[in-house]
């Protein structure tokens, strides 16, 4: 296997493959919690994926040092302090986004698709390729929101890039009645269900 | 007492953890498969969210919060969840070995249980005082429990029901907790702080 | 031992590299993020204030209010920072008011209201209706503002909470002087009066004996009575208790609180010759009456205003009755406009005349209808009895 296809294999393996939601199910509470706007999905999926490549870096970096009895909190202290640097970031400058994501954002640290990526991949490879197996999760992951949130945002609003003003697209006219459940939680949880069964149909149908 | 009768019901009726603010959805998906887990799993986070809020409650107003270190809280709060949940399962395994079988296999996973860092956040971001913190969490823990154990009464039952394999698993499980949760939506309103 | 000191050092370590790059990057962005807010809310005033220069903050129990000025050092307005309790948890918003005490406008800050439903509250046509309201007006759903119905608790939360907030800017900040009732002053004798309540008017028999309020009775309300027992009689007893009318209104139903309060104290005011008499029920629309049989047949157009906009109708009037309407036009919310059409036109059809029940689950759309009907009519009347025949 020539070196550069190994890279491009732990970036891909992510997006569908592998997806961290759509087939191992991980990072569900965000996923559910701000996909109201594509925006903050979109918000939420770009954050994550910093956090991501930020700590396999710094675990694959330090992989040779890290005694394996405590590897888990010096993980959860590697995650965490990412976490604060983005959340101090989008507070000073997508104030708008930061309100809107809430507590999901300090609560990227319990997102177990980080954690399962230091853990099974960063702390035993080098540098090169756990970044690119970290954006390669993070970017499924954005995926998976942005999916979600197109369809929620669309379905529930009836609206793209909602909800500041200055963007909002209106898809349907004055005389839509949006349907106000899928904006709610019960939307999220049923969209989600049949965007899973949907692409189980499709992993099925290409025998991926 | 009014206010924390209020805070009783409103966490684990109107703003359910899992079913209307999405939190710890990962174990409610993941241990609600078994009616038996699903008690175990809920006795472990009451546990652990009551405990956990105590600790970084006093750590916040008595330590960050003088020293000026309220940036720190992320770091602070999760290291205290995970060195509790250490601590619980230790002193558990030495004092109590039935209980430790019970509820020992859970306690590795609530770490990254992420209701449980979002109500110790939730617990200084809402401003509760001490005690209304330690409702708070009992509450939300109790109604992360309900959501958990009616789940798994459900897919105890969803187990032999008859469906197109893609629905199978989690597809079917995320729609039954939407139905749920639009029974929960029942109580929106009721009750506001 | 040796090992678990080894450990323990390298996570001290890691928490102090940790903590150590924490305090650097919240060095750099808590400047960012201050300066960033302070530009937010500079912002948002000058939308409110153009041109203003300083301004000079006020922390009240209801809220922050800030006094602006401009560059002679003259009030140009209040900005209001305050919380509505709302159906899902707070409403946080500004009120900008002008140098007299008028809403200029408002700014939802943050709510949890339901989306779809309760955040109508962050409509323009929402709040429209407030700006040029000042604490003179009633602020009263009903009279000059509209709740909207589907979102009542949202809006009337909104509603009260804007009455009270101008009327605290206009006591604490503009000089208006409050009128202070002494009870050994009131005559002995029992006096009504009349308040608006959280949803409607509250009114209300006081009964004076020796110089103290002796009892307080409920006549009429539109409470929600699972809110109301809230507030009654609980309200009325402190009031005898203490023999003031600065009770605490912190209550389960704390909008309806108020207007008991409110109710008893326009009791004792008229009491006093203070007040008029009970103010008369708000008085509807001015009453066009149009005598249909005067009107030539044909097919006549008119518009009025609807909830959200205009409504454009079609009258058809056939041997001195209306035989036809249609609406053309409209701009309310499709699923309350289906409550007033046709079932409002095919009352009037039926009826025909227009005093007729437009309370329905879109009354603003309903009266909405009757009016544009009774304009294309007098239209037709005033255009000297020729029409616009079609």
């Amino acid at each position: 296997m020539e070196p550069k296809n190994v890279y491009l294999q732990d970036l891909t393996r992510g997006l569908v493959k592998e997806n961290p939601v759509f087939v191992s199910l991980l990072g569900m509470c965000p996923l559910l919690g701000v996909t109201g706007f594509l925006f903050y999905g979109f918000g939420m999926g770009v954050a994550t994926t910093a956090v991501t490549i930020g700590g396999t870096l710094i675990v694959s970096l330090l992989r040779n040092l890290i005694p394996k009895q405590v590897r888990i909190p010096i993980f959860i202290v590697v995650v965490a302090t990412f976490v604060t640097v983005i959340e101090m970031s989008l507070e000073a400058f997508q104030p708008a986004l930061h309100e809107a994501l809430g507590v999901f954002v300090p609560l990227i640290v319990c997102n177990c698709l980080i954690l399962g990526r230091l853990e099974a991949f960063s702390s035993k490879r080098p540098v090169l390729r756990s970044v690119a197996d970290g954006l390669g999760a993070g970017l499924g992951f954005t995926l998976a929101l942005v999916i979600l949130a197109f369809v929620r945002e669309v379905l529930g609003h009836g609206t793209l890039l909602g909800p500041d003003p200055d963007t909002v697209v209106q898809l349907f006219g004055p005389n839509f009645e949006a349907m106000t459940i899928f904006a709610q939680p019960a939307g999220a949880f049923i969209a989600l269900g049949l965007l899973l069964a949907l692409f189980n149909m499709m992993m099925k149908r290409f025998n991926i | 007492m009014e206010t924390l009768l209020s805070i009783i019901f409103i966490y684990i009726f109107v703003e359910n953890f899992v079913l209307h603010r999405f939190f710890g959805i990962c174990p409610f998906l993941g241990v609600s498969r078994k009616m038996e887990t699903a008690i175990g799993m809920s006795m472990a986070v009451i546990f652990v969210m009551t405990m956990a809020t105590l600790v970084t409650w006093l750590l916040y107003t008595f330590v960050l919060i003088p020293f000026n270190l309220g940036y720190l809280q992320i770091v602070t709060f999760i290291l205290v969840i995970a060195s509790l949940v250490q601590l619980v399962e230790t002193v558990l395994r030495k004092i109590s070995p039935t209980l430790y079988q019970g509820l020992g296999i859970f306690l590795p996973l609530i770490t990254t249980n992420c209701a449980v860092l979002a109500v110790t956040l939730l617990a200084v971001r809402l401003e509760f005082a001490f005690i209304e913190s330690i409702v708070f969490a009992l509450a939300a823990s109790v109604g992360f429990s309900l959501a958990l154990i009616i789940m798994a009464g459900i897919r105890e039952r969803l187990e032999m029901a008859n469906m197109p394999d893609v629905l199978q698993g989690s597809a079917v499980t995320l729609i039954t907790a939407g139905i749920l949760s639009i029974a929960f939506l029942g109580f929106q309103g009721m009750l506001s702080l | 031992m040796r090992e678990i000191l080894r450990l323990s050092l390298i996570l001290t370590l890691v928490g102090i590299v940790s903590a150590t790059l924490l305090t650097a990057a919240h060095n750099v962005t808590e400047p960012i993020i201050l300066e960033r807010r302070a530009a937010d809310y500079r912002d948002a005033l000058e939308r409110f204030f153009p041109g203003f220069d300083s301004f000079e903050t006020e922390q009240l129990d209801e809220g922050r209010f800030d006094l602006i000025y401009d560059e002679d050092s003259d009030l140009m307005g209040i900005m209001a920072t305050v919380a509505a309790s709302g159906y899902d948890g707070d409403i946080n918003y500004n009120l900008a008011l002008d140098e007299e005490g008028r809403i200029i406008g408002m700014n939802i800050v943050s709510h949890t209201e339901t989306p779809g439903i309760g955040d109508v509250i962050e409509r323009d046509n929402f709040q429209e209706q407030f700006i040029g309201k000042s604490y003179e007006d009633p602020i009263t759903a009903g009279e000059d503002v509209e709740i909207i119905t589907g979102a009542t608790v949202s809006t009337a939360a909104m509603v009260n909470s804007i009455r009270q907030t101008t009327e605290v800017a206009a006591v604490n900040f503009l000089d208006v002087e409050v009128v202070e009732i002494d009870f050994a002053e009131v005559p002995d004798g029992t006096y009504q009066g009349i308040a608006q309540g959280f949803i409607g008017p509250i009114e209300v028999e006081v009964e004076v004996s020796d110089g103290e309020v002796v009892n307080i009775e409920v006549l009429e309300h539109e409470e929600t009575a699972t809110y109301f027992v809230e507030a009654y009689p609980v309200i009325p007893e402190r009031i005898i208790e203490e023999q003031s009318l600065d009770v605490d209104t912190q209550t389960g139903a704390t909008g309806s609180a108020i207007g008991i309060v409110n109710a008893v104290e326009n009791a004792l005011l008229q009491a006093l010759g203070l007040e008029d008499e009970i103010e008369e029920e708000p008085v509807e629309e001015e009453p066009v009456d149009v005598d249909i049989g005067e009107v030539p047949d044909g097919t006549y157009q008119g518009s009025a205003e609807g909830f959200f906009g205009p409504i454009v109708v079609e009258v058809e009037v056939s041997g001195g009755e209306i035989v036809g309407i249609e609406v053309l036009e409209h701009e309310d919310t499709p699923e309350y406009f289906r409550e007033a059409y046709p079932a409002i036109p095919e009352q009037i059809i039926e009826e025909q005349h227009f005093d007729i029940d437009t309370e329905t689950g879109a009354t603003g759309t309903a009266q909405g209808i009757v009016n544009a009907v009774l304009d294309a009519l007098s239209g037709a009347l005033n255009n000297g009895g020729g029409g616009e025949e079609n």
